[in-house]
Parts: C-alpha cells; sequence; structure tokens
C-alpha cells in the first residue's frame, strides 16, 4: 500500500468515527410516540436521570367529565387530580451503555399501575420500550417513534 | 405451665409495642422556584435543589439519623409577584426526587383558583420521603401547566413543610 492510499484510509477511518452516533444517554430526550398514537412523551433529564412526561394526548378531555383528564386511577386519593397532561409516566432512567437504559419505570395511567421499564434505542428514531414486573421476561414490550425524525 | 407463660408475656409484648411511640418534629423550607422562559402552554418545571437538613436538625434537637422513623410533606405553599398571579396556569404538581431514589409526586392543586399569588397544595398522605433524606441533595420539582406561552420567566417561590417522626 502506498502512502498515499495509507493516508485516505486514516482519513476515512477519522471521517466514519467523526459521524457515528456518540454513545450518551441524552439521545433519549425528545418527543416521542407510542405505538397507540394516544399520545406523545417528551423525555427530559433532570438531576442526571431521564423522564418522559406526556405533552399530548389524542383525547385530552374525559368523555364523563368533560373536564381534561386526570390521573384517575392513581393508588393515592389525594394525587387523582394530577392532570394527565404534563404527566411523567416515564421516571427515573439511567443510561447503561449499549443504547440501554434502565433502572426506571413507566406508569399505566389507564389502570394506575407501575412497572418497571427498560428502554432500548433500536435506531436514532425508534425505541423498544418493555414494561415488566419482576423479571424482564414476564412483560411487553412497545415500539416508540420520535415524533421529529433525525 | 405453658398456658400460664404465654398470658403472662401478652403484657409485656404489648407494653414494648407502646413504647415504640415516635416523637414528632416540623421544619420548614422556603426555595426560589423559577421556570425559565421563553415557556410553552401546557407543562413546565422548575427543579431547584435543596441541601439536606435532617442531620443537622436532628442533632440540634438531640437525635441521631438513626432514629429519624418516618417524614411526610405536610404542607406546600406557592407564592408569585408576577402581575397576573396564577390566573395563567392550569395547575400545579409537586415532586421530589434524588440520584439514588426514585420520583414522586407529593402534592397537587387542579385547578388552581383565579386571583391569587399564593396557592396552597394538596399534600399527599401516603408518601413516605424518609429516604431522601438519606442524600446530601433532594431535587424539588414543581410542573405548572401554562394555560398559554409566554416570553419572561415565570418566578414562584415555595414553602414546604416536613412533619418528621423520631424514635426515643
Amino acid at each position: 500500500m502506498s502512502i498515499r492510499n495509507l493516508l485516505f484510509s486514516i482519513l476515512g477511518i477519522g471521517m466514519l468515527a467523526s459521524f457515528s452516533p456518540a454513545d450518551d444517554g441524552d439521545r433519549l430526550i425528545g418527543v416521542w410516540e407510542p405505538s397507540n398514537g394516544k399520545a406523545r412523551v417528551k423525555v427530559e433529564k433532570i438531576s442526571g436521570k431521564y423522564y418522559g412526561k406526556i405533552v399530548w394526548l389524542r383525547e385530552p378531555i374525559d368523555p364523563q367529565t368533560k373536564l381534561p383528564k386526570v390521573d384517575k386511577n392513581n393508588p393515592d386519593v389525594n394525587m387523582r387530580t394530577v392532570p394527565l397532561k404534563g404527566y411523567r409516566m416515564l421516571k427515573d432512567f439511567a443510561y447503561k451503555g449499549s443504547n440501554e437504559w434502565s433502572d426506571g419505570t413507566i406508569y399505566d395511567p389507564e389502570n394506575g399501575s407501575t412497572y418497571n421499564c427498560v428502554i432500548k434505542m433500536k435506531d436514532a428514531n425508534t425505541l423498544d420500550i418493555r414494561g415488566y414486573i419482576g423479571i424482564q421476561t414476564f412483560g411487553r414490550t412497545d415500539v416508540w417513534k420520535r415524533l421529529k425524525v433525525n | 405451665m405453658k398456658n400460664f407463660i404465654l398470658p403472662s408475656l401478652l403484657p409485656l409484648l404489648l407494653l414494648a409495642s407502646c413504647a415504640g411511640e415516635t416523637k414528632q418534629l416540623e421544619h420548614e423550607i422556603s426555595l426560589p422556584l423559577n421556570c425559565s422562559g421563553p415557556l410553552f402552554e401546557g407543562s413546565n418545571t422548575a427543579a431547584p435543589e435543596f441541601r439536606n437538613f435532617m442531620d443537622s436538625l436532628l442533632k440540634s434537637k438531640g437525635y441521631t439519623s438513626e432514629q429519624l422513623h418516618s417524614v411526610k410533606l405536610v404542607s406546600a405553599m406557592l407564592s408569585t409577584e408576577d402581575s397576573a398571579g396564577f390566573d395563567n396556569s392550569a395547575s400545579a404538581t409537586l415532586s421530589m426526587s434524588t440520584p439514588k431514589s426514585n420520583m414522586q409526586e407529593v402534592a397537587v392543586l387542579n385547578p388552581l383558583p383565579k386571583g391569587s399569588k399564593t396557592i396552597t397544595l394538596k399534600t399527599s398522605d401516603e408518601r413516605e420521603l424518609r429516604g431522601y433524606f438519606a442524600e446530601p441533595n433532594i431535587s424539588m420539582v414543581c410542573d405548572v401547566n401554562l394555560l398559554k406561552d409566554r416570553d419572561p420567566d415565570f418566578i414562584m417561590n415555595g414553602k414546604f413543610r416536613f412533619r418528621i417522626f423520631v424514635k426515643p
């Protein structure tokens, strides 16, 4: 291999490295939509952990009360007036490397249950969100899409 | 003999459990809460940290941290000097978190009364907050649901009163 070819090869590898995505937890930050399309969830970082807040609901008004939906299934009676729009349904995720965020929980406002959860980023615009009880084997995975595609 | 010993021990066991009655302390903190503009309609967050006061408080009252039994938030008050008060806000929710503990909601008010510059949130009776006070810094996360966009910061002040139960 000539010196010129070697230099081009090194330059090429350097450029590839600079365009590959950084192994950084902040890639989770953004607005995501679950597969059912009922809500949009904005992921933000607070004190080093990641949280997902409902910022849009397809049906924001409760058909029974005719008022904006609240967390009416919360096990804590005093917290049942917390508005669903703005509710943090993803909580306390830590980035563990290899496109995985864990140690967090996901809350299902439709039944008031909280599940352990692990998030895997399949590509820059797709997440596998797996909620489970106890061990990951017994759980359900939903695919979330980034709202503004990168 | 067995029939005699068991009934004799019962009152002693009851006495022992009653001797564990806890003492109560209260402590209030004041925190600036600033939602930095521009702000958009919907939920906006202020998340200041405060320094854990528990060890020095317990020490000043003659207790040790091992005697800490339980901590509850009993009062949460928000005030603002904003000209519109809370009139452009639909609701306010307060949560607590630390790097090692999970975030949980501890108080809420929804809807907010019109014409108010001070609001008192409804606190959770169930939330046990002792775990947060095992860490040096605690985040108080305040989410205010705004009814419309605004450019300037929304500056509030929070007063939070904790009831602390200590074992004798």
